[in-house]
């Protein structure tokens, strides 16, 4: 059976982050995939990445760029097999319109 | 694996407590399989143009397994899958996501149960599916009148969810039966023995209903 592409759930759980008015929706969406694809707890997730919990909250939460998402997170979303240029695309595109009201 | 190592437990724990890191695993590792549950639910439907369209089928099966992360608090470990045991919910989702037709089935009953939660409006599985197969096999309507001919119309929805939850190999269907009309998996088990014993006599008695006499659901 095939598998459902990682990279649209990760845009779907995006939307829910910029409907909610984070900055970073798909950076956010991303980093929760990458601690979902370890299916680890967030106390966990940290633990295991040498982070603190409260920089992987901040990831989770969208408040930090794609680009200075901390290394371990970054890995943990390639890790998901998104695509992770598609991601970042929607990011910069959603950035450049206007914010969802 | 023992039960308690099945990494379901652990997914829909995570979804229980609203974590959607847990969303993503559940996607990740049983997408498919809830994916499966909504291609057969349209086929029920007829719709065979959704199924052949892969992003409209995924995107059907994304909104499934938000309805099952809605609902994790719900599952008990060790019962039927969770693509099962929400398979009401499921349809209903997917009936309004295609605009298909949905049926009011709550009663004072089941004001209480998951029925209940689900904004007053339901799909029903029973009447719905079944519509479909008494067209393809006469003698699954024969069976329907039967099993309609005695007890109480909750009696009769509550036995044909339970043969249908059995039928599809839920485990445990007393509890997924039990928590769907409110009703404790004791009595469940109870009602559903009584009811099939009366279907039985109409069975028995009723030459109409001659045919279901060698049916292996009342057997002994």
């Amino acid at each position: 059976m095939t598998s459902i592409d990682p990279t649209v759930v990760i845009e779907r759980m995006a939307g829910r982050l910029r409907a909610a008015g984070a900055p970073h929706p798909v950076s956010g969406a991303a980093a929760v995939a990458a601690r979902g694809h370890a299916r680890m707890g967030q106390g966990e997730f940290a633990e295991q990445a040498e982070l603190p919990v409260s920089v992987v909250e901040r990831a989770e939460r969208g408040d930090t760029a794609f680009g200075e998402l901390p290394r371990r997170i970054g890995s943990g979303v390639a890790a998901t097999g998104a695509d992770i240029l598609a991601l970042a695309d929607l990011e910069q595109t959603w950035r450049n319109q206007p914010p969802l009201v | 694996m023992t039960e308690s190592d099945d990494p379901i437990n652990e997914i829909m724990a995570g979804m229980a407590a609203g974590d959607a890191a847990f969303l993503f695993a559940f996607i990740e590792a049983y997408g498919p399989k809830v994916r499966w549950v909504v291609r057969s639910i349209l086929e029920g439907m007829g719709r065979f143009d959704i199924v052949r369209n892969a992003d409209e089928l995924d995107g059907l099966t994304l909104d499934a397994c938000d309805v099952v992360f809605r609902r994790a608090g719900g599952w008990k470990p060790g019962g039927a899958a969770p693509w099962n045991w929400a398979h009401k919910a499921i349809r209903a989702d997917v009936a309004r996501g295609i605009g298909h037709r949905v049926v009011e089935l709550n009663t004072d009953d089941d004001r209480d149960s998951e029925v209940g939660h689900y904004g007053g409006v339901v799909s029903d599985l029973a009447a719905d599916d079944l519509a479909v197969l008494i067209t393809r096999h006469p003698r699954v309507g024969v069976l329907d009148r039967a099993i309609r001919s005695v007890g109480s119309e909750r009696d009769q929805l509550v036995y044909w969810e339970y043969r249908i939850q059995q039928g599809m190999g839920d485990p445990s269907p007393a509890h997924t039966v039990g928590a769907r009309f409110g009703l404790n998996p004791d009595n469940v088990r109870q009602l559903c023995r009584r009811h099939g014993k009366r279907v039985w006599s109409v069975i028995t008695a009723d030459p109409a209903f001659a045919e279901l006499r060698d049916h292996g659901w009342f057997a002994a």
